[in-house]
């Protein structure tokens, strides 16, 4: 009985850590209405770096939380650059009439409601996150 | 469409406090006013309910942004350099507001935007940009109106404080003053990113259109700094050029190069002439210089990498200039300008970003043939410039930024009626020092 127990509790400890892993896991993920799209690391940076500006027929609407540690994650590993670093590169764009700037809130849990509800909308979030968004690329 | 109030709170690159019963009152306030029924015949929507949509998706995609900007120039010694730096000068300001809407293929924008940067800007109020973009594709877009010019690695973010450390971009190659010549031009542009597979990519631009300049303008003193006189007019027939960037498979690291030039680059000035040695009056003298093709060649290089960015970039301009007084040929010059510069910068913390430079500039305009006046300075102007920034950033909107630089040379400064700085009085080792506050919205 007891090995039975502790056989129960290693897998369980087992399951939580792999639930964990699947949770840090940073995506872009997108409106239902992208669903079927999806994004090698080339059209990442072209869509994240506003050179690609429709996906899907629609225009791609980039939403930001003012911070977070799966965004940071995300764009460090597909275009080398912090949020702070992005948001510098999009402000360039945008006031010289180069680009439609991202747009930014103060939680991640509100860019991705912001993300479901608009289409062509793409957020970063942990894949765990992304209920009622269509994942478009993983890290 | 529902939102929740959090939603209603976006606005590009920054957290709004857009209140949505604001929005709902304003909509219902303008179909009262406009005396529309509340409640359609069939009960199902209301027509306030529409009009409440529309200002909800107008307000919502419509980005608006803007800066203000105020700064100080001190130098030592007696150059005027920026504007009446040798006494210090509070005229270094700048200021913007633009909107943009972007809907499927297409983006509409405009930018007003008012500078003083000593004599020049007077704050003015002038359209900056305007713009309409067609882009069906990653690779092909279509830019027509009043555009950002493409020119090496910072041209079109010219006047955005807020994107780098620096005070004063590298003068060598973006000549504050030199605005009309470089900000924006009134035609089309053709723009687009190439993917080269492993090889990284390419951005390309080609345009084509005209630049209105003033005859008060820093291009003008510029164009005109061979003698000093009064410019009337200046005028250009067309502007044409195009940059192309390869985007390395190395992330951050790019190469660059462009190219425009000005056709027909003409200007008609008056000037005092001295025809015989002293104390023969000067003649009043009413000419023009012109050039069949001012040519701008640029070369550019950038890595980012982590919080370090480094870029050089190094230039060459070359013209052949005729001059003309009283409707007679007086001169042609032959002007060539080199310039460079090598920059790092580096962010240190959240609230701190360091940057320095080195930028050199050599202009000649030597004489072809002989004239009677005194054109084509002979030897050439050169200025050195060493520089360090820091830049503080107080709020996330709120930037101020301290630079010094040490200067050896003066050949950067204008020799004109207004205010006339004969290169032999000039001094040549000289510190100059700035300040500026931006705020960003």
């Amino acid at each position: 009985m007891k090995t039975k127990f502790f056989h129960l509790l290693v897998f369980g400890v087992g399951m939580l850590r792999c639930a964990a892993a699947v949770q840090a896991e940073p995506a872009l993920a997108g409106h239902d209405g992208l669903a079927g799209q999806t994004l090698d690391a080339d059209g990442i940076k072209a869509v994240l770096m506003g050179k690609k500006i429709t996906l899907g027929g629609m225009r791609v609407v980039i939403v930001m939380a003012k911070a977070g540690g799966a965004q940071d994650a995300f764009l460090q590993s597909h275009i080398g650059m912090t949020t702070s670093q992005f948001q510098n590169y999009w402000r360039r764009l945008f006031m010289t009439g180069g680009g439609t700037a991202p747009k930014i809130f103060e939680t991640e849990s509100d860019a991705r409601k912001f993300a479901a509800e608009t289409p062509g909308a793409i957020v970063i979030t942990d894949s765990a996150n992304a209920r009622g968004l269509t994942i478009l690329a993983a890290n | 469409m529902s939102e929740s109030p959090e939603i209603t709170k976006s606005h590009p690159l920054k957290p709004g406090r857009q209140s949505q019963s604001n929005l709902a009152f304003a909509c219902a306030l303008v179909a009262g006013l406009l005396g529309l029924p509340a409640v359609a015949a069939d009960g199902s929507s209301s027509l306030a309910d529409s009009l409440q949509h529309v200002w909800k998706e107008a307000t919502t995609s419509v980005q608006f942004g803007g800066f203000v900007s105020q700064g100080f120039l001190a130098n030592t010694g007696h150059n005027d350099y920026l504007g009446d730096t040798s006494r210090g000068t509070f005229d270094f300001r700048e200021y913007a507001v633009n909107a943009s809407y972007a809907i499927g293929q297409w983006r509409f924008g405009m930018q007003v935007f008012g500078q003083k940067l000593g004599p020049y800007g007077d704050d003015r109020l002038e359209i900056d940009w305007a713009t309409v973009d067609y882009q069906p594709a990653q690779w092909f877009g279509l830019r027509a109106g009043r555009v950002k010019m493409p020119r090496g690695l910072y041209n079109e973010a010219l006047d955005v404080d807020s994107v780098r450390p620096f005070v004063l971009l590298p003068q060598s190659v973006y000549d504050a003053r030199l605005r009309d010549f470089n900000a924006a031009f009134d035609g089309g542009m053709i723009f687009g990113n190439v993917g080269l597979k492993k090889f990284g990519s390419l951005d390309y631009r080609v345009f084509y259109g005209d630049i209105p300049i003033a005859a008060d303008s820093g291009a003008s003193d510029y164009f005109n700094n061979d003698y000093p006189s009064r410019s009337l007019n200046m005028k250009m027939d067309s502007v044409r050029g195009g940059s192309i960037f390869w985007n390395t498979p190395r992330t951050g690291l790019r190469f660059g190069y462009s190219y425009s030039a000005f056709q027909n680059l003409r200007s008609t000035r008056e000037a005092s002439v001295p025809f015989a040695p002293p104390p023969a009056p000067e003649i009043e003298v009413v000419g023009t210089k012109s050039t069949d093709s001012y040519g701008r060649h640029l070369f550019s290089i950038e890595y980012a990498t982590g919080p370090w960015v480094f870029a050089a970039e190094a230039g060459r301009e070359h013209a052949i200039y005729h001059v003309t007084g009283n409707g007679l040929h007086i001169a042609d010059t032959d002007f060539t300008s080199y310039s460079f510069y090598v920059s790092v910068a580096r962010r240190i913390n959240r609230w701190l970003e360091l940057g320095t430079y080195y930028s050199y500039s050599r202009d000649t305009e030597t004489l072809i043939g002989t004239t009677p006046v005194p054109l084509g300075k002979g030897p050439a102007l050169t200025q050195a410039d060493l520089a360090l920034s820091a830049r503080f950033d107080i709020t996330r909107n709120l930037i101020f930024k301290l630079e010094g630089h040490y200067m050896d040379g003066a050949g950067k400064i204008f020799d004109t009626v207004e205010h006339p700085q004969p290169v032999a009085d000039r001094d040549m080792a000289w510190f100059l020092f700035a300040a500026k506050v931006t705020y960003s919205f």
